[in-house]
């Protein structure tokens, strides 16, 4: 009687969720219908609302493509990179990047990443954080099948190498799954968005301006220091900006 | 120490050296500009100098767009520098600006393109007041002054004078001429002085010629001549193709510039500025002949070409057309082949462009012209006609193109319903972002790491780590194993044994497998005399130690008895017995 009950409500949870998601697909398809019949104006505001219900790369992505037919470039380049962070690799966001950026007037450009950073990019984007969150439970339940087993039946060399791989193997996974988490809520890279910013040598109004950067320029966060951050444009220019001059990514 | 020494000194050395040996041609590309007053009124007019430093015929910077400056007139000045055997070149734009309104107005900077490098000059901010300043700030200010040649009038009176013995000479390559017809112009240096740097000063426009200045060179290698007796060194610091507009007497006014002599006694910088001018020339021209009437004038070549003899009848061909020769093919207008029953005739693409000859300025055109066939079958092209006047032979020149034969093959379709475009008519227009992404959402913050299920099962599987972990190096090793817990599972594992008393005669091997596992003794020493020593030893309560010893002996003769006890007796005595071995325990720790 209690197993029915239980199956009752998880079914009625499920369709429940189904039901919601199933309204945002129907708020998206109608936002796409508006932005192929070149309503970006009205597209835009459904598109933003879909945004503040689920979290997905797709929409942030449309969001950057209306405000970029709508002439806001800066703000198509924010969502364009906000984009961008969920899917790295995705050649559409390169490409409309490299279209918004032919609106700005600094044409620095961050350099690109390195061979390990790529290639953890692309593990990154083949390996979702599900499938390493899977991965790791597995782990786990097999590295506790051997401590049961070594318990119960005595011990046992084979069961004991099998604990220690587990073991080992739920320590990389739980430390890599850690660590994306940890990317997923930090913003690493910021967009200027105000006119005649300044970068100085160090957090405050005292130090010496080192360069000034124009709204639309792409920077990486290295550091922070109270209402200042430290960001990096290009390998030759970086410098401390006021961080309510930055769009955070 | 002194080699470390030495090494620095050498090094310097070949510092210095280095900017002294190296080569005309390896000299910077530079745009500058500067402004004659930061301050000016709104009645003054500012002077903007566009300095272009070794570009060749730089073009000339559209300033109109500047919405606080009005450009009234604008001058062009070029300049030679020689030093060290490496010459350079210099250009300056000269803008006279005057402004729209107070305040501090900004002059943005001037973006300018050469070789694919983009040059751009600092931006100026001129604080503009009400009425006029100063005259010291007016345009006229800033023109140069007109230096004296005379070297004994420089402030240094021991110095010893220097003979100044420069001038310059305006050659044109003929004063009898026809319009249109190309003229050379050219303007000489002889010197015996060592001149550094060439200014020309004059604007460089004449009335009635359509000209084409040659541009700068980098370099100028002279000649010499003797002039009455004595040895000029000839410099050619610049030229220009002249054709005349107009018929008539037109007169090529003197052109002034400023020469930079090499004086190393000067004390402005080892130089002295002098000015000096060309002499005025005229020249006659003559209207042409009346066939030549509107024709272009000089020396041509002609040629029409197909660049394939075999064409689809739904290819576009293109042929290509070439005029070129001394004139000026600015006035050129290119022969047009006409559409007809055979083929169909699409607009040309039409280029030209000056070659600069030493003698002569030369122009070839380039048309292209589409064409596509209506027809299969041998099409023929006719010839078409090129017409100029030649100076020379002071007559009109006719040129015919060759013939042109092209097979066309394939099926007919009919003209204007089915064209097929070559692959270079395919012209990309514009570039566009990607287009949205329609396909099924996920919401990505839905990730199963904040599911609680996750958690919970993650959390339950760390427990049971945590808890084997406990069992096997606490519980197992340490507290188990303790004497205290071994007394107290002895009593309980003796009491769980009365609970399963069934006979009498269970009890006695109960009581001394009880014992046993609390003395520590053997089962063969366990007697009842042991028993009652050792309880005595632990001082145990001896009714207590009296009611062991008597249940024991009563269930060993149980055993031979046939008198069975009741079950309620065996009862009483299991109760009996329980609390004994309670007792009995507190004191046998």
């Amino acid at each position: 009687m209690k197993a029915k009950k239980t199956i009752f409500l998880c079914t009625w949870l499920a369709l429940l969720a189904a039901g919601a998601t199933a309204g945002v697909q129907e708020d998206f398809t109608a936002a796409n219908r508006l932005y192929e019949q070149g309503k970006f104006a009205a597209a835009l505001p459904l598109y933003l609302n879909i945004s503040k219900q689920v979290v997905e790369w797709k929409v942030l992505y449309n969001i950057g493509n209306c405000h970029y037919k709508l002439e806001h470039f800066l703000a198509a380049k924010i969502y364009y990179l906000k984009a961008r962070k969920f899917q790295p690799l995705d050649g559409s966001i390169t490409r409309n990047i490299a279209m918004t950026n032919r609106h700005f007037r600094d044409e620095v450009a961050l350099p690109e990443p390195d061979f390990i950073t790529r290639s953890i990019q692309v593990l990154e984007s083949r390996l979702s954080l599900d499938s390493v969150s899977i991965l790791l439970l597995a782990s786990i339940l097999l590295l506790n099948v051997c401590l049961f087993l070594l318990l119960t039946r005595g011990k046992n060399k084979k069961v004991l190498y099998a604990a220690v791989l587990f073991f080992s193997l739920t320590l990389a996974l739980g430390a890599y799954q850690v660590s994306r988490v940890h990317d997923l809520g930090r913003s690493d890279s910021a967009v200027v968005r105000q006119a005649d910013s300044l970068l100085r040598s160090g957090p405050g109004e005292d130090n010496t301006v080192l360069f000034k950067v124009n709204p639309g320029l792409e920077v990486k966060i290295i550091d922070r220091f109270r209402d200042w951050v430290q960001v990096a444009a290009s390998t030759q220019i970086a410098g401390w900006i006021e961080k309510n001059r930055l769009a955070l990514i | 120490m002194r080699r470390t020494g030495k090494a620095c000194f050498l090094a310097l050395l070949a510092l210095l050296l280095v900017p002294a040996v190296m080569p005309a041609g390896t000299l910077e590309a530079e745009v500058t500009a500067s402004i004659n007053a930061e301050k000016i009124g709104l009645d003054d007019n500012l002077v903007f100098t566009l300095t272009f430093r070794n570009i060749e015929n730089p073009s000339q910077p559209d300033l109109s767009r500047w919405d606080d400056f009005k450009t009234l007139q604008t001058s062009r000045s070029s300049e030679f520098q020689f030093s060290n055997g490496a010459s350079t070149s210099s250009t300056s734009f000269i803008y006279y600006l005057q402004p729209t309104r107070t305040g501090r107005l900004t002059l943005p900077p001037v973006v300018y393109s050469h070789q694919g490098r983009e040059y751009r000059t600092q931006a100026f901010t001129v604080e503009v007041v009400k009425g006029s300043l100063n005259s010291s700030h007016s345009p006229q200010a800033a023109q140069p002054s007109f230096f004296d040649d005379d070297f004994f009038a420089s402030p240094r009176q021991s110095r010893q004078p220097q003979k100044v013995d420069a001038y310059l000479r305006a050659v044109l390559s003929k004063k009898t001429c026809f319009k249109g017809e190309q003229l050379l112009f050219r303007i000489l240096l002889y010197t015996r002085n060592r001149i550094e740097a060439v200014n020309m000063v004059s604007s460089a426009s004449f009335a009635g010629f359509w000209q084409e200045w040659f541009p700068v060179p980098q370099s100028i290698t002279p000649g010499t001549e003797n002039v009455n007796g004595a040895i000029y060194q000839v410099y050619e610091v610049r030229k220009a193709a002249l054709f005349a507009g107009e018929s008539g007497t037109l007169a090529i006014p003197p052109l002034q510039f400023d020469l930079e002599l090499a004086d190393p006694q000067s004390p402005f910088f080892g130089s002295r500025s002098i000015r000096r001018s060309t002499q005025e020339i005229k020249v006659t021209v003559n209207e042409p002949p009346k066939g030549g009437a509107g024709l272009p004038v000089g020396h041509f070549t002609f040629a029409l070409v197909s660049p394939q003899a075999k064409a689809d009848v739904n290819e576009i061909v293109t042929l290509r057309m070439r005029i070129s020769g001394n004139g000026n093919s600015k006035a050129i207008i290119p022969p047009a082949l006409q559409s007809d029953e055979q083929i169909l005739v699409y607009p040309a693409k039409i280029t030209q462009e000056n070659a600069y000859q030493t003698t002569a300025l030369s122009g070839t055109l380039r048309a292209e012209i589409p064409v596509s066939f209506k027809k299969t079958g041998k099409i023929f092209l006719p010839p078409l006609e090129f017409r100029y006047f030649d100076p020379e032979r002071g007559g009109p020149v006719s040129l015919h193109s060759s013939p042109l034969q092209i097979q066309v093959s394939g099926q007919k379709t009919e003209a204007g319903i089915s064209q097929t475009l070559p692959r270079s008519a395919i012209l990309q227009k514009g570039e566009d972002i990607d287009f949205i992404k329609n396909s099924p959402l996920r919401d990505q913050s839905r990730l199963l790491y904040r599911q609680a299920w996750y958690a919970a099962v993650i959390l339950a599987l760390f427990a049971f780590n945590l808890l084997a972990l406990l069992k096997t190096a606490l519980w197992d090793r340490h507290i188990a194993a303790s004497p205290l817990l071994e007394n107290r599972r002895i009593l309980a594992r003796a009491l769980k044994r009365l609970a399963r008393v069934q006979h009498g005669a269970d009890i006695a091997p109960l009581l001394e497998t009880y014992f046993q596992e609390k003395s520590g003794l053997g089962l063969a020493e366990i007697t009842d005399q042991r028993i009652a020593e050792i309880f005595r030893q632990r001082h145990v309560p001896v009714p207590a130690a009296e009611k062991f010893l008597t249940l024991k002996s009563q269930s060993e003769l149980a055993r031979f008895s046939p008198h069975k006890r009741s079950s309620l007796e065996l009862k009483g005595d299991l109760e009996t017995l329980r609390s004994v071995l309670k007792e009995i325990d507190k004191k046998m720790k």
